[in-house]
C-alpha cells in the first residue's frame, strides 16, 4: 500500500472513529441519561456526574483523534519519520494514561461513595488505555530515532 | 571539524556548482550541502566523482580544523 493510499485510509478511520464518538456523546448518551433519570429520580445526582464524566473524559479522545489525523497528513507526505509525529505520538501516551487515570478515579469513588464497583468494565477500559498509552510510547521512541536517523541520512551527501 | 574546500577548488578548475552537480550526478541541492559545510557524511562514492570531475585529490577538498566545540561536544 502506497503512503497517499495509507494516509487516506488512516483519516477515513480517524474520520469514521470521530462520526461514532459524535453520535455516541451527543446522542446516545444524553438519551439514555434522560431515560435512566426518568426511571430513577433518585439517582440525579449520580447520573448527571456519570454523563459530564463522560463527556470530559471523550475530550481526550478528539484530541487524540487529532493528533492520528496529523500523523496521517504527515505519512502522506512521505514524512513518517518526523520529530513531530514522535511529539504527537508522546501526547496520544498522555493523553491515553490521563483518560486511564480517570476512569480509575472514577471506579474507586463509585466503590468508597455508592457500594458498586463495574469490575469488568473498568479492567476493559483500564487495560485499553494502558495498551494505547504503552504502544503510542513505544512508537514515539521508535519514530524519533528513525528521525534522526533520517536527518543523519539526508545530511549524507 | 573537517572544512570542504570545494569552491576553492571549483574557482581553479573554472566550473560552476550547477555543472559539477551534473558531472558528479547529484543534486544541486546537496552539492550546496556539502559546499557550504552542512553535511554530516560523504560517501566515497561522492567524494570519487568530486575528484574526477575536478582532477584533484580528496586532501585538495578535505581539511581538517582545530574547533573548540568539537570538544565541548566530547565533553558532554
Amino acid at each position: 500500500m502506497k503512503q497517499k493510499e495509507l494516509s487516506i485510509a488512516l483519516k477515513a478511520i480517524v474520520a469514521l472513529c470521530g462520526l461514532i464518538l459524535a453520535v455516541v456523546a451527543g446522542v446516545i448518551l444524553p438519551t439514555c441519561g434522560f431515560d435512566l433519570l426518568a426511571r430513577f429520580p433518585s439517582e440525579t445526582g449520580l447520573i448527571w456526574s456519570a454523563l459530564v464524566f463522560l463527556w470530559i473524559t471523550s475530550i481526550p479522545v478528539v484530541i487524540v483523534l487529532v493528533l492520528v489525523w496529523q500523523i496521517s497528513t504527515q505519512i502522506g507526505r512521505n514524512n513518517s519519520f518526523s520529530m513531530e509525529n514522535a511529539r504527537n505520538l508522546k501526547s496520544i501516551c498522555i493523553l491515553s494514561m490521563t483518560d486511564t487515570l480517570l476512569y480509575f478515579c472514577a471506579s474507586v469513588l463509585l466503590l468508597l461513595f455508592h457500594r458498586t464497583f463495574p469490575l469488568l468494565l473498568t479492567i476493559l477500559v483500564l487495560c485499553i488505555g494502558v495498551a494505547i498509552s504503552v504502544v503510542s510510547a513505544v512508537f514515539s521512541h521508535l519514530v524519533q530515532k528513525g528521525a534522526e536517523m533520517k536527518a543523519e541520512q539526508d545530511l549524507t551527501i | 571539524m573537517i572544512i570542504v574546500n570545494l569552491d576553492v577548488m571549483m574557482a581553479k578548475r573554472k566550473i560552476g556548482l550547477g555543472e559539477l552537480a551534473d558531472q558528479v550526478g547529484i543534486t544541486l541541492a546537496n552539492l550546496s550541502i556539502l559546499k557550504n559545510n552542512k553535511a554530516k557524511a560523504v560517501r566515497f562514492s561522492t567524494l570519487n566523482a568530486i575528484c574526477k570531475a575536478l582532477d584533484c585529490q580528496p586532501g585538495d577538498l578535505l581539511e581538517w580544523v582545530d574547533d573548540p566545540d568539537d570538544q565541548k561536544e566530547e565533553l558532554l
